[in-house]
């Protein structure tokens, strides 16, 4: 059984180091093969035919940001309901209340987002 | 079999530079990464005791699913309050927010 | 057996370049990404040691949230690419003495610990299974705790990060 989780994680290795090795093979392979004849015209931005103006570091609305905690926020309830889910049959009403508990409580929050009109995107 | 020494020296070294960061740096931000570095090179205790402890049961595991989650959340708090504190100072440097100091 | 060897040492390798990368790169976009590579390999090392859904759980939270959280929050709040400034010389100085000092402690007394020569095999049983009974049935009160910690994350992190879209 150590040996089959073992050879599972192998493969697991495998796909991983191809899918690392497969695009930097490819861009080193292209490099070697390309020309390479940069002039000032050649390395300006393209922005839709546009002259690029101003620096590319511009202050983000603070609404990406909520939403990247909403996003943290229900990945980690995922992780608690997956093993729920997974060992239900074994697991009592008991565990169902605890669950409905949970959920409730951060439907609350998502409530509260709403109201709060985080969500909206004008 | 690995030796579960070595899984404690690689958390504790993982430790000592996430502990040298928060200490060090000026940035508020990579002083929260430093800290998240430090939660994780206690995650990787708790795992290998699980695995290696004198009464190794599944508890380790379920524990640092405990603290990555708290991990998550004060990451997620510690950002907005910085985000609020750079509206009202405009500054993120550790150093220069000392208000209560003056 | 030899292989559990080689993952062991090619997946501390990274997590500990990707840490000392983090430390000293210049750039705070790089020291996220260097960072977001330390906690890949750490659920190599999760899985290496039959935790598969602690490391599933890690890559889940720390690469795909907390890293992409980390990024908004510096393009919220950079004006410089480069952050170069670090605390005064003295007190680094005075600050790697005092941790080499706490590495050394700590790593004879890890050396010197007779630790149990006998493992537990978790390869045999299903992990996901296994942490729900168990999380279910006897860690009721931390759990529920957790809810009311994420709820109050939530709604804190909201008011504290929303104050900018009431002035627009």
């Amino acid at each position: 059984m150590a040996a089959l989780y073992a050879n599972n994680y192998l493969i697991v290795a495998i796909f991983l180091f191809l899918g690392i090795l497969l695009p930097v093979g490819a861009l080193t392979f292209g490099r070697l093969l390309r020309p390479h004849n940069p002039t000032t015209v050649k390395r300006e931005t393209y922005e839709s035919g546009l002259e690029p103006f101003g620096s590319s570091w511009v202050q983000f609305n603070v609404k990406y940001y909520i939403f990247a905690i909403m996003f943290v926020i229900f990945d980690v309830e995922t992780i608690f309901l997956y093993p729920w889910a997974v060992a239900y049959d074994q697991l009592g009403l008991f565990a169902l209340v605890e669950m409905l508990i949970f959920i409730a409580l951060l439907v609350i929050g998502l409530i509260y987002a709403w109201k709060k009109k985080v969500l909206e995107w004008n | 079999m690995i030796p579960a020494s070595s899984y404690l020296l690689v958390a504790l070294i993982l430790f000592c530079v996430g502990l040298y960061g928060a200490l060090t740096k000026r940035h508020a931000i990579i002083v929260l990464l430093s800290i998240e570095l430090m939660f994780n090179a206690v995650n990787i205790n708790l795992v290998a005791f699980a695995k290696y402890g004198l009464f190794a049961n599944m508890t380790g595991q379920i524990f640092s699913l405990f603290s990555i989650t708290v991990a998550a959340a004060e990451a997620a708090v510690g950002l907005a309050i910085l985000i609020s504190l750079y509206r009202n100072r405009s500054t993120v440097h550790v150093d220069e927010m000392d208000l209560m100091k003056r | 057996m030899s292989g559990q060897y080689i993952a062991f040492f090619i997946l501390s390798l990274l997590t500990i370049s990707g840490a000392i990368f983090m430390i000293s790169f210049n750039r705070v976009i790089h020291m996220v990404v260097a960072l977001a590579f330390t906690f890949l390999s750490i659920a190599g090392l999760f899985i290496l040691l039959e935790a598969e859904f602690v490391g599933l759980t890690q890559i889940m939270v720390y690469s795909g949230g907390v890293s992409v959280l980390m990024l908004f929050g510096i393009m919220l709040t950079q004006h410089s690419k480069v952050e170069r400034s670090e605390q005064k010389p003295a007190l680094r100085i005075f600050t790697f003495a005092g941790i080499l000092a706490f590495f050394v402690a700590v790593f004879y007394g890890i050396q010197k610990t007779p630790w149990s020569q006998e493992a537990v095999d978790y390869s045999t049983q299903n992990n996901v299974k296994e942490i729900g009974v168990q999380l279910y049935n006897n860690y009721v009160i931390p759990f529920e705790l957790v809810s009311v910690l994420l709820l109050v994350a939530l709604i804190g992190g909201i008011i504290m990060a929303k104050k900018e879209a009431d002035d627009e």
